[in-house]
């Protein structure tokens, strides 16, 4: 209804690119998943990711994606392939990129699958990806405060563990590290191989060559990663001598699997995201941006919903230069979250829908698929992850409001000038509101 | 002159224009203005101008695009470009071809220019683009390699506003009036059904008068120098310093320089890991390009200076060809390249940078 006024006239010849298939072989799962791309992506998917580490071989994962990239650098390129390896909380991709499936394959295949090819150069990758983190932690702040963010929420459980180790943790590691963390964590049983394009190779054919491939660690025990659990905690670095704050509150959020995952990442996008410097942003109609853009109360924020194995984080990230109001800015989008459960409005939930939809199409990639995979949940194509989102009304936000956000525990973390984030229970308090 | 190359399933199209690798699964719109007769002389008229579009048009405010645009699920962006073009740009969930097809219509044929907008809206967002691109060591770079090599065309100049030129209200008004015209516009759609997408473009005005005209007489030839060198004392913020060399390349040449670009960033190329970064841009309509590298460091004065050599001495870059066909589009037949002319500069800590005559 809504949207007929807008709209005049839409059209509804709207090919999408279908539905993934899988297959399971040899105890591997086989994704062949459609996607506009030109180029295929070949990817391995392991379940592993730094929730498999622990906090003294923290980074492991980041020294094996070095070591692929870079040992299989040469041959990919003269092929026309590129090389690419992401390490998430629950997963770890090796991602082969090209016109050629068979050749991607096969030289994914020589450089993670064959025996010890991963460990060649251990030492030098080690001191590469030291020195990245070395310089990350004195430049992405943004990204330290949403790794301290998991850290505070899920302490001393898997998803604590920073996806891209420390520099500390990566120094100390040996060689050894990598042998143990290869056969203890990559095996048959957590591995899924994809393949996403525009021109894969037909799907029985790429299980056919799939179940040629010997896959390493078939007989050993896999690392068995526990479940995080959530706690409302706080941990703030201030550093007045950085140019502004960032700073991070979230609540536990929805499972990957979850009933409520979609209904969690549309009450995300209820609040979005907000930029001061862009005329656009600013002419938004969420209402929190007109709560903060009078007074000019902050420089950007954005909010996620973030699911994983059994839970999620969900809440926003801010950064801001006026560095007075950074209790204006909480309370504002706090008193916000408490409108989910009392007052959100049905064109409220219609502009969020939508925005969720847009991120999700334009942000297709292995990576993503991987969060997914690694988190155990059923890998949908985009029709029916819309059909999904459709179906969400202001009622069904207000209900899982309620209960997950309305009055609940939270976490908080902080860096650079923050004087002005307030101690954990005054921020606590606006989790609730005396009246409605 | 209107290519509508539909990057998907119209290859025939696609062929004429090499296409970029589309990733992502929803349609989306580039309205490209080309400066073809080199106006706007006055540095910084195309970035203010760019910075008025999707604000208020005849038929409906800027704040109801945006608002009706969040509600349908879409983006919009404009972009101003080194010579003088702007490129319009809008992304959006397929089923709502013909709106967003509307809106870039009526914000190039029916603007609303009003002077408090560019004195609200336009002009503090440009001066914060001015001032983040300020920060850039390598853009520094750049705006002085393209001041080298184009002297004082528009090319030569700065993309974001620097203030020099005093630019008035009236004046982005009358650029906007030149620029934006049916035959300099290019549309380009990605992921849209074709048919559909005719059918839209003849009932907007613009866009239809665009797809008839007749592609204009050549551009007004654009003048390049090399052999020119230059150097900016400039204290980054991350306390690093560049070395950039750039040569003008001619449209027969772009695919071997698009090799080259890949080759130089490939573990191929000895000296790779000094390699920050490499561009190739092209300008008035894939006319004319140019081609930058640059050295960003803490101390790139040894990395530029085997780069350099290395490249006067001759590469093979045939070992490229695979992967600039495969993701550049591009398919190239060059074997070597040697370097002949090109243009420097040192931006940073300039004592520590080698002169031109030292590489």
């Amino acid at each position: 209804m809504l949207r007929s006024t807008v709209l005049k006239r839409s059209y509804t010849n709207v090919p999408l690119t279908g539905a993934p298939k899988v297959t399971k072989v040899n105890n591997i799962t086989v994704i062949t998943k459609p996607s506009v791309s030109k180029v295929n992506d070949i990817s391995l998917v392991y379940g592993a990711g730094s929730s498999a580490e622990n906090y003294y071989n923290n980074g492991i994962s980041q020294v094996l994606s070095g070591a692929f990239i870079g040992n299989g650098a040469k041959e990919a390129f003269s092929n026309g392939i590129k090389l690419s390896s992401f390490v998430g909380k629950e997963f770890q991709t090796f991602t082969a990129s090209g016109v050629d499936s068979a050749k991607a394959l096969s030289l994914i295949k020589d450089q993670v699958l064959t025996e010890g090819a991963l460990f060649k150069n251990f030492e030098a990758y080690k001191q590469a990806t030291a020195e990245n983190i070395a310089k990350y932690e004195k430049t992405d702040y943004a990204s330290i405060v949403h790794e301290h963010v998991h850290a505070t929420a899920f302490q001393n459980t898997p998803l604590s563990v920073p996806t891209t180790g420390t520099f500390e943790t990566i120094s100390g590691l040996k060689i050894t590290d990598a042998t143990e963390f290869f056969t203890r964590s990559f095996g048959p049983k957590n591995l899924t191989i994809v393949q996403q394009g525009n021109n894969t190779v037909d799907h029985e054919k790429f299980v056919e060559l799939v179940s040629k491939i010997n896959v390493p660690n078939a007989s050993s025990e896999l690392v068995s990663v526990g479940p995080s659990e959530f706690i409302g905690s706080e941990v703030r670095l201030r550093d007045d001598t950085l140019p502004k704050a960032w700073w991070s509150i979230a609540i536990e959020g929805e499972s990957a699997s979850s009933q409520n995952y979609f209904v969690a990442k549309v009450a995300a996008n209820v609040f979005g995201s907000f930029n001061l410097t862009e005329p656009a942003s600013r002419k938004q109609g969420s209402k929190l941006v007109n709560d903060v853009l009078e007074y000019e109360v902050i420089d950007s924020f954005n909010h996620f919903s973030e699911s994983y194995k059994n839970t999620g984080l969900w809440g926003f990230a801010a950064e801001s230069s006026k560095i007075a109001s950074i209790d204006e800015f909480t309370h504002f989008a706090l008193k916000q979250w408490n409108r989910l459960t009392v007052s959100v409005t049905e064109l409220e939930v219609a502009r969020a829908k939508q925005a969720l939809k847009l991120e999700i199409a334009s942000n297709e990639s292995i990576e993503s698929l991987a969060g997914v995979i690694g988190a155990g949940a059923p890998v949908l194509s985009l029709e029916e992850q819309f059909a999904l989102i459709d179906k969400i009304t202001a009622s069904d936000i207000k209900n899982w409001a309620s209960e997950k956000v309305w009055d609940q525990d939270i976490a908080i973390a902080g860096t650079g000038q923050i004087e002005d984030l307030f101690d954990y229970v005054k921020i606590r308090n606006d989790m609730s509101m005396m009246r409605w | 002159m209107l290519s509508n190359t539909l990057k998907r399933a119209y290859s025939a199209a696609a062929a004429a224009t090499p296409a970029p690798v589309a990733s992502t699964n929803v349609s989306s719109l580039t309205l490209k203005l080309v400066n073809k007769t080199g106006s706007g002389k006055k540095q910084g008229l195309p970035h203010l101008l760019s910075r008025y579009n999707f604000l208020d048009t005849e038929s409906k405010s800027g704040l109801r695009i945006v608002r009706e645009s969040e509600v349908l699920g879409g983006k919009f962006s404009s972009t101003p470009l080194r010579d003088g073009s702007i490129e319009l740009k809008a992304t959006f969930l397929k089923e709502n071809l013909p709106y967003y097809l509307e809106i870039l219509n009526s914000v190039v044929s029916k603007p609303v220019f009003k002077k408090y907008h560019f004195d609200e809206e336009v002009l503090p967002a440009v001066l914060n683009d001015a001032l983040e691109s300020s920060q850039d060591v390598e853009l520094k770079a750049k705006d002085l390699l393209y001041q080298l090599t184009f002297k004082n065309a528009v090319l030569g100049q700065p993309v974001a506003y620097d203030q020099v030129d005093k630019v008035n209200f009236e004046e982005v008004k009358k650029f906007a009036s030149e620029l934006y015209q049916p035959s300099n516009a290019i549309l380009t759609a990605e992921n849209v059904d074709a048919a559909a997408f005719k059918q839209f473009v003849a009932e907007a005005e613009f866009l239809s008068a665009a797809s008839k005209a007749k592609p204009s007489a050549a551009s007004t030839t654009i003048k390049s120098f090399v052999g020119e060198s230059g150097a900016l004392r400039y204290a980054s913020s991350e306390d690093v310093s560049t070395a950039a060399i750039s040569v003008p390349v001619a449209e027969k040449d772009f695919a071997t320089y698009e090799t080259l670009k890949n080759y130089l960033q490939s573990p191929l190329f000895k000296f790779n890991k000094k390699v920050s970064k490499v561009e190739l841009d092209t300008y008035s309509d894939k006319k004319i390009g140019v081609f930058t590298l640059y050295s960003t460091g803490a101390s790139p004065a040894a990395g530029i200076k085997s780069i350099v050599k290395a490249l006067k001495e001759g590469v093979d870059v045939s070992g490229a060809a695979n992967y600039t066909e495969a993701f550049s589009g591009v398919k190239s037949t060059a074997k070597t390249f040697k370097l002949d002319k090109f243009n420097y500069v040192a931006v940073g800590k300039t004592t520590e940078l080698p002169t031109v005559n030292e590489l």
